[in-house]
């Protein structure tokens, strides 16, 4: 019987070793990996030290469903950032719902053009700041929101492992260099734009332990060192008729306090 | 050792387990019966504030609730109350009487959501 049994097994890994895609070393080897953290490391220093920048995020994102199917929900965002403090986001999703978000240097201002609703908070300082209060105390998404960052660099440094150098590719229409890694839960690929502007081409995100696995593709577009920015940028001006309202996380802090009052 | 032979080992281990399994069951059942049982969880859901925990590249993306379900007719924007009642608007803030609470609008990632608040003065 176990002869048998050794024979099928042979033949049955012979037969999936033929049918699989060429298997990833275990681990990349000691210089592939240096060369790819360079290059990383390279693109997050030279994004952190920009001065100002533009640039458009076409982004799809996986819902997946009870069921297990993924429904891919799109963005586009228009990113015009200027350093130390202002930052300007313009988003459409494709639910067809817009919104604007923009901190003036006073105020952190997320205006949903669809419903004409905005909200406010003072800005508690520069973007590293500013982003974290959007995204942690405020609840709002900003996709890749650590390329804004000031600390992009020391993110990465901590974070990222196994990073490896898959290929030098021009299929996004210049030469760049994919790389892929492995962060915590979550496996990353990043093209970075070879040559003296080492900026991201695209970024896709795998989130590993979620259910469905589900991934963030992004692609960066029209990326600009010198975006043409004026008084509007960062002074958003608001549609007629819109409504000022609470932003539901300030809102959700607040109730505990308000216990007692008067239902 | 060549992935032929450690593919080869699992199936052998695997097929091991199944024979030992069946044997407990007389040599009709393997596994049977139960199905397939979960191997652990995984929904430790999104971090959003994690940004260490993903290099930083999921930082800001992901929510930390389940993604919202795709219903039929998802899509349409419909901002509502919790109920068919009028505002009142006190200062610049509309309020929302259902029953014996009151809720107000609030902006939040999924757009607007009608927060129950205390009652606005004067109520």
């Amino acid at each position: 019987m176990r002869p048998l049994l050794a024979a099928a097994a042979l033949a049955l890994a012979t037969s999936l070793e033929a049918q699989a895609q060429p298997l990833p070393a275990a681990a990349p080897a000691a210089a592939d990996q240096a060369r790819a953290r360079e290059i990383l490391m390279r693109m997050a220093a030279y994004l952190a030290g920009a001065p100002r920048f533009g640039v458009s995020l076409r982004s799809g994102r996986d819902a997946v469903q009870k069921s297990g199917q993924k429904i891919e929900r799109l963005e586009h965002r228009r990113i015009v950032l200027s350093r130390p403090d202002r930052l300007r986001v313009e988003s459409e999703r494709s639910d067809g719902v817009r919104t604007l978000s923009v901190f003036t240097g006073r105020e952190i201002v997320v205006l949903d053009a669809t419903r004409n609703v905005y909200a406010s908070t003072p800005q508690p300082g520069g973007i590293d700041a500013s982003v974290d209060r959007l995204v942690r105390d405020l609840d709002l998404r900003l996709p890749l929101a650590a390329l804004l960052l000031e600390r992009l660099p020391a993110e990465l440094d901590a974070g990222l492992h196994m990073v490896r150098y898959v290929e030098k590719t021009g299929i996004l229409g210049m030469p760049a260099h994919h790389l892929a890694a492995r962060a915590g839960a979550d496996d990353i690929q990043v093209w970075v734009a070879d040559g003296e502007r080492p900026l991201p081409l695209r970024v896709v995100v795998t989130y590993r332990r979620s259910p469905g696995q589900p991934q963030l593709r992004a692609q960066f577009e029209d990326w600009t060192l010198a975006p043409a920015i004026d008084d509007a940028t960062f002074e958003p001006r608001m549609p007629d008729g819109v409504q000022k309202i609470p932003f539901a996380a300030q809102l959700a802090r607040a109730r505990p306090a308000a216990k007692g009052a008067k239902p | 050792m060549s992935v032929r032979w450690r593919v080869a080992a699992a199936v052998l281990f695997l097929a091991g387990v199944a024979l030992d399994a069946g044997a407990q069951r007389g040599g009709f059942g393997g596994v049977g019966g139960g199905g397939m049982r979960p191997t652990g969880s995984t929904s430790a859901g999104f971090n959003r504030a994690g940004t260490s925990s993903s290099g930083g590249f999921a930082y800001g993306d992901a929510p930390s609730r389940p993604e919202p379900q795709v219903k039929a007719g998802d899509g349409a924007i419909k901002p509502g109350p919790p109920c068919g009642t009028a505002p009142v608007t006190v200062g610049s803030t509309p309020y929302y009487k259902c029953g014996d609470r009151w809720y107000s609008p609030a902006l939040a990632e999924s757009g607007v959501v009608y927060a129950p608040v205390p009652a606005p003065p004067g109520y």
